[in-house]
């Protein structure tokens, strides 16, 4: 308990290198880039898709409301091939494309106390309307959306101190404060009802968040 | 005396160190420009080799008095030159530069020392070449097609140019200049939309000689006038007699002269001789004087096969300097070096656009027998896949109802297919066999006087021979057909994806809800049933759009009282049944089915009916 007490506090303690001192006015914007590997809810994707998981990329937009609580929007995008059943068959057959964009509005929680503090833990989660689509070889492509929630969490760290004068750069260039790099996990749950399936599932990613 | 050879020593060794410190001359380098890399010259220290001319220009080691030679192709974009760098094409009709339809294809801009552009087709764009501030510059052999909106070749503040031995086709204007001093001779102006040859008119006409006007285009007032036609050798409202400018696509436009061409020998020789036809004089347009001595490409080969011989046509040159047409032949593709037909081996020369190819080869042997994987069903069609036979050229596919199948549904030359149009859930034999025949791949190239049989022909393409026409594959001679291969027997049906999802008039939701997944066979006959009786007419597909409309909130309510599931299952019980007797039964055995019916319904209303009046049973 002591050791993790400990670890809070040189979390939450400021960096040592000073970072840019371009903050004058702490931002009000966030933009997010990540990617990384999307685990589906559906017990039997490996047997379709050959694999546990498929791609995603995601890019999202958010605004301060104070220091400490991002509201915003996130479009993500994932893609898979596998197979078909062949019902009367009972066997994979003809080739299936899945594409999958989830759609989040969110609020997150970001522990920052300080404009230097290199690394933020953050907690968030809110409402998905996420868009589907199969094609299926020799037939008619399959579509619709289905609304549900989504939860995630991680890390993020500051790379500001890395690099004062790239940082100075930024804000002057691009007026973005600051640059960090994080990793998060992400789950969301999404059933369509009528077919008691749920297009959820878990994600894990990495990406740059740029507050400007 | 000592002294006077110490002295001499010392202006030698002088003589040698400045020799030493001088730059060594540097020599000037031809750069190669070409669509595939892989084609770049093994030594790119003296040829430097781009794939793109911008790079090829403005590369640092590219200097005033090096050549770019841009092998063919079609090299897209507005590119700026201003350096001292002459630019040519080794074939003029297939070495094309296009603005993509807007700005100046090539700008040349403050060059002050002589260089020059030739032997390049310029298309699509407002203006084809732009000279500005430039001297010395020299424009030759150059075709100018579909400059649509500008003027083909615009000068700006550059004299002493020379625009020579060009054909200005189908332009609003062909040359425009606030110089006025511009050598302007041996070319065609045809088709200008504007009408204007060159602009403005009040030029100096001392130095504007041999070129033709026409198509509605006229030069100078001068020039056309019509007590003066002949004027410095200028010729006014003459045909030129192009080959073919106006194909659908202007990569087959051909600018050459057919023969009885008033431009032939009326040049002026001042530019040079004429390379090949009558080389004492020279001829006006793009193929005057130093032109490229590449014939146009044959098109158009057709093929037709009789017991013994194999017939060629195409379409034919008509340039006036063809003079003949080589065939080549072989047995695969892209092999020119076939032998045994009785008119010689590939490469014989007609002088006609036809030919006659016989004694060749026909004799093959019975095909082994290919081995047909499973198939894989897909919704209403099969995919077959079989292994491959060496010998064979092509496979024949047959499928049917029953077995052995009979009917032939395609030849192809590949080791699988997709049969398509089937009915799902109705079994089909199939079955391939391997199909071997003599086969022959002949192309054509056309050659001038100086490229025949005796002549010095380097290769197609490269010098007095054209490059090879498309190439096109004659099956000659008895084809034999191997014994079937295996019989498999498989059925075509609608493949359910992972997840099964609704969307798209797929799914029947109320029954995929109450039997638990769409792929449920409960569900198919519902599926099946919708789109062979209810999707087939408007009141059937209007129910359909009711109940997509209406079904998925009662599918969701279902979902979350798991409990009435059985109580739907039952209920949908008589709809399943039907579907089945519907969709899974042939047409005798529900003709049978409604006869039982029939006479159970009147059996019984007999009973009920003598029951009444007290009879027996």
């Amino acid at each position: 308990m002591k050791k993790f007490i400990m670890l809070l506090i040189v979390f939450f303690v400021p960096a040592i290198v000073h970072a840019a001192d371009p903050l004058l006015e702490p931002p009000h914007w966030s933009l997010e880039v990540k990617g990384g590997t999307f685990a589906p809810a559906l017990a039997d994707w490996a047997l379709y898709y050959g694999k546990r998981s498929m791609p995603e990329l995601e890019g999202s937009l958010a605004y301060k409301l104070i220091r400490q609580v991002d509201i915003g929007i996130s479009v993500g995008y994932a893609k898979d091939k596998g197979h078909a059943l062949a019902p009367g068959h009972s066997s994979a057959a003809g080739n299936v494309t899945y594409e999958i964009v989830p759609v989040n509005l969110f609020i997150l929680v970001r522990g920052v106390v300080n404009e230097d503090q290199w690394v933020v833990p953050y907690a968030g989660g809110g409402f998905t309307r996420l868009y589907y689509k199969e094609k299926i070889e020799s037939q008619d492509t399959v579509n619709g959306s289905v609304d549900g929630y989504h939860v995630r969490g991680g890390l993020q760290f500051l790379l500001n101190g890395l690099d004062e004068k790239a940082a100075n750069r930024m804000f002057q260039d691009y007026g973005i404060h600051h640059t960090y790099l994080f990793g998060e996990v992400e789950y969301t749950h999404a059933v369509v009802r009528s077919v008691s399936v749920n297009l959820g599932g878990t994600a894990y990613m990495f990406g740059f968040l740029f507050e400007f | 005396m000592v002294i006077i050879k110490r002295s001499g020593l010392l202006v030698v060794a002088l003589f040698s160190m400045l020799l030493l410190l001088m730059p060594a001359p540097v020599m000037a380098k031809t750069i190669i420009v070409l669509q595939d890399p892989t084609q770049c010259p093994p030594d790119s220290v003296t040829n430097p080799c781009y794939s793109n001319l911008t790079d090829a220009i403005a590369n640092d080691t590219t200097l005033a008095g090096d050549s770019i030679e841009i092998r063919p192709g079609i090299y897209i974009g507005n590119f700026i030159l201003n350096k001292s760098v002459s630019i040519y094409g080794n074939e003029t009709a297939a070495t094309i530069l296009s603005g993509n339809g807007s700005g100046t294809v090539l700008t040349v801009n403050g060059v002050t020392t002589a260089m020059s552009i030739r032997r390049l087709t310029f298309v699509s764009a407002a203006t084809g070449i732009l000279l500005n501030n430039s001297t010395s510059v020299n424009i030759a052999n150059n075709v100018f097609q579909a400059s649509v909106t500008g003027a083909a070749v615009q000068l700006t503040s550059s004299p002493v140019a020379n625009v020579i031995n060009n054909t200005f086709y189908r332009n609003a204007t062909g040359i425009s200049s606030n110089t006025f001093a511009i050598n302007i001779t041996n070319n065609i102006f045809d088709l200008t939309s504007t009408g204007v040859a060159i602009s403005p008119s009040n030029m100096d006409l001392t130095s504007i000689q041999n070129n033709l006007f026409f198509g509605g285009t006229i030069g100078p007032a001068v020039i056309t006038d019509s007590t003066n036609v002949d004027w410095k050798g200028n010729i006014a409202d003459l045909d030129p007699l192009l080959v073919n400018p106006n194909s659908a696509t202007f990569t087959d436009n051909d600018f050459h002269l057919k023969a009885g061409s008033p431009c032939i020998n009326a040049g002026s020789t001042s530019p040079g001789l004429n390379t090949i036809g009558d080389t004492t004089k020279t001829d006006i347009g793009a193929y005057g004087a130093t032109s490229d001595t590449i014939p146009f490409r044959v098109s158009g080969v057709t093929s037709a096969t009789s017991a013994s011989a194999i017939s060629l046509r195409w379409i034919p040159n008509n340039s006036y300097l063809v003079s003949g047409y080589r065939v080549y032949y072989g047995i695969a593709s892209g092999d020119r070096a076939g032998t045994g037909a009785t008119e010689g081996n590939s490469g014989f020369n007609v002088t006609t656009a036809s030919a006659t190819v016989s004694g060749l080869t026909t004799t093959v042997t019975t095909p082994a027998t290919p081995t047909l994987n499973p198939t894989q069903p897909l919704n209403e069609s099969l995919q077959l896949s079989w292994s491959s036979v060496p010998s064979a050229k092509r496979y024949n596919v047959y499928y049917g109802t029953t077995s052995p199948p009979g009917t032939l549904a395609a030849t192809v030359d590949t080791t699988s297919y997709t049969l398509t149009g089937l009915t799902n859930g109705q079994p089909y034999y199939v079955s391939v066999s391997a199909v071997d025949q003599a086969i022959y791949y002949f192309t054509i190239t056309a050659f001038d006087s100086a490229g025949s049989i005796t002549g010095p022909s380097v290769a197609p393409g490269v010098a007095h021979e054209s490059d090879y026409s498309q190439e096109v594959s004659v099956s000659f001679g008895n084809a034999i057909e191997g014994s079937l291969s295996n019989i498999l027997k498989d059925f075509p049906e609608a493949l359910t994806p992972y997840p099964a999802l609704p969307g798209g008039h797929q799914s029947c939701f109320i029954a995929t809800a109450a039997y638990g997944h769409y792929s449920d066979p409960e569900v198919q006959a519902l599926r099946e049933f919708r789109n062979q009786y209810l999707l087939t007419n408007s009141l059937g597909r209007a129910f359909v759009e009711w109940y997509y409309r209406s079904s998925p909130a009662a599918a969701a309510a279902l979902n979350a009282h798991p409990a009435f599931k059985p109580v739907i299952r039952a209920a949908l019980l008589p709809a399943v049944g039907g579907a089945f007797l519907l969709t899974r039964t042939s047409l005798l055995f529900k003709i049978i089915l409604l006869m039982v019916f029939g006479c159970a319904v009147l059996f019984l209303y007999t009973r009920k009916r003598f029951s009444r009046f007290g009879g027996a049973c």
